[in-house]
């Protein structure tokens, strides 16, 4: 299962990557006498309703979604690793202060968040990698911070202080090493997440702005012409879905393969 | 428990105070602020500004500020609209029951259809029940919701013209229980697909767990049938996660609701919010951030009650 989804997820980001290549058309140049054309040998998955192909516009709008949903959840794993880990390992008040925060932002309704910092900040591929990024990274907090909790206390780490090692040493040569499994694991299933939340707010008109095609707002579009042209509705969020599926495969994959407490069960 | 309740309650009050202060921050930290939609205006001249400002009580200091509009909030005054003109308790009050009645609902459907199955499937783990079942729920949980949403209605109200497309109640006819139902099925469908799917899998696992562990065999080995032993022994203990996993989910609910009456039309909470923040109508942003912030809060709280109900060791800590 896990194979498969990186094989899904290796062509879909290659043929992203390639788009400009791989179709004939642009994404935003229109065209008038190709409204709303059925799905076709010119054009496999028809056109929109300003005449623009559909599959240009799907292989565009991947390479938005997947960097997006990238970007994200590596800036929401480092905001949460390093939180994690110096909670983790320095405890006492350090921790309290970083674990009350993570109470805090895991108890903000998100979307709301999420709606405010899009209609102030603004709408471009970067600020939505920084608004997601930043409100995704409390699981991956304390995970590490729990990883830490009890690794710092096995001997390995007794050595390593007793040779005078750094407390930055310690926690980048010694623990992260240790706790990159559940790390790894997270971040798998984050980027699913993000890229859930992208077509998300995108769909609600606050991600990516038309003219560039992002799979959520290509289905905000699609609504009005639903009627008359459902294969614009079906083809983008077939793509979500297929690149949701795919990723979640190798996220349960990497989680039976690195959670010890999972062999028994195979 | 009365102890352990005062404890919880006095953890949430500052927490509530505190998400308020962010969001307040964040909304004065606009460019444009509060005015930006007179500054617009050319008939509006610099010095009305300073006048609204002045009025508004923009020319204090922040923290000032958001202490007036504790007080206010407290004594009950949450302002007005600055797009309707209406009192914002008001408009929150019209939208609040329906957002949760579409919210309740769905919980409802979601745990009807996900307890049986996820029990089924772990009891009888690795039959064909069970792979038809986890991986439904695999696929499920990897739809986005609007897209659920779109191609329900895509089917079920264009295609097939079983079931209005969006809204609440059919206009110009009298109340009826029918007629609202017929109104909720596809909104609580698209969402109980998604949240039925995620706690199917969870409650799985849990119960998978628990089945393996010594008090479950000890429980058979005096002689108690499958039945009992599942009710009084292995659910209790497998509830407790997922009760964990029901309240952190609720913020996550909050987000499938906003969207999901956002593609119905359901005139809720959360599509307010959306208007609201399209117009900038400060005082209605804010006053919902804080009855869903409360809402959450509030959540939290009954499942650590319930938490302690299910796990006694917790109340006697």
């Amino acid at each position: 299962m896990a194979l498969v989804g990186m094989v899904i997820l290796l062509i879909l980001a290659s043929v992203s990557i390639l788009a400009t290549w791989i179709s004939p058309y642009s994404p935003i140049k229109t065209s008038l006498v190709e409204m709303l054309d059925r799905p076709s040998t010119a054009h496999p998955m028809g056109t929109d309703e300003l005449g623009r192909d559909l599959f240009t516009r799907i292989l565009h709008g991947g390479r938005v979604s997947l960097a997006v949903g990238f970007l994200a959840v590596a800036l929401a794993v480092s905001i949460g690793s390093t939180v994690g880990a110096v909670a983790g390992f320095y405890g006492g008040w350090v921790d309290n202060v970083l674990m009350r925060l993570v109470d805090f932002m895991i108890a903000l309704p998100s979307i709301f968040v999420l709606i405010l910092l899009a209609t102030i900040y603004g709408t471009n591929p970067v600020t939505l990698v920084l608004v997601i990024g930043g409100l995704r990274w409390m699981g991956t907090a304390r995970q590490v911070r729990g990883a830490f909790l009890s690794l710092r206390e096995r001997e390995f780490v007794e050595a390593a202080r007793c040779l005078g090692a750094s407390p930055s040493r310690i926690i980048l040569r010694h623990l992260l090493p240790n706790a990159i499994g559940p790390i790894i694991v997270a971040s798998t299933l984050g980027i699913s997440g993000a890229i859930l939340t992208e077509s998300s707010l995108s769909y609600l008109g606050l991600g990516i702005q038309p003219p560039m095609a992002s799979w959520g707002n290509m289905l905000r579009n699609a609504q009005d012409q639903m009627v008359r042209a459902p294969w614009t509705a079906v083809f983008p969020g077939l793509m979500i879905f297929l690149t949701v599926i795919a990723v979640n495969s190798i996220g349960d994959g990497l989680r039976d393969a690195l959670d010890p407490r999972k062999v028994e069960e195979r | 428990m009365t102890r352990y309740l005062a404890r919880r309650i006095a953890q949430a009050v500052p927490l509530l105070l505190l998400m308020t202060l962010f969001v307040f921050v964040l909304l004065r930290a606009t460019p444009g602020g509060p005015l930006s939609m007179y500054e617009a205006d050319p008939t509006v001249t610099g010095e009305d500004l300073a006048r609204l400002r002045a009025q508004m009580g923009l020319d204090q200091p922040v923290p000032l500020q958001y202490l007036q509009w504790l007080g206010a909030m407290l004594s009950g005054d949450w302002g007005w609209s600055l797009v309707t003109k209406r009192p914002v308790t008001v408009m929150i009050l019209e939208r609040l029951p329906n957002t949760l009645v579409l919210m309740s609902v769905t919980f409802a459907v979601t745990l009807a259809i996900a307890i049986p199955i996820a029990i089924v499937s772990a009891v009888r783990q690795y039959s064909w029940f069970d792979h038809v079942a986890t991986t439904i729920a695999f696929a499920g949980n990897s739809l986005p919701t609007f897209w659920i949403g779109l191609m329900l209605i895509m089917i079920f109200a264009v295609g097939l013209h079983w079931l209005p497309a969006g809204g609440m109640y059919t206009l110009g006819e009298p109340y009826s229980l029918g007629d609202r139902l017929k109104y909720l099925i596809l909104p609580v469908t698209t969402l109980a697909i998604f949240d039925a799917t995620h706690y199917i899998r969870y409650l799985r696992s849990s119960l998978l767990d628990v089945i393996r562990q010594d008090y479950i065999r000890v429980a058979y080995a005096k002689g108690l049938d499958g039945t009992t032993v599942l009710r009084r022994h292995a659910l209790r203990n497998a509830a407790i996660p997922l009760v964990t996993v029901i309240a952190i989910d609720l913020p996550q609910l909050f987000s499938g609701a906003l969207i999901t009456e956002t593609i119905f039309a359901w005139p809720g909470m959360g599509r307010l919010f959306w208007e609201a923040s399209g117009r900038v109508d400060y005082p209605v942003l804010m006053g919902i951030f804080t009855v869903a912030s409360t809402l959450v809060i509030a959540s939290n709280l009954l499942a650590d009650v319930a938490y302690a109900w299910l796990d006694p060791r917790i109340r006697y800590r």
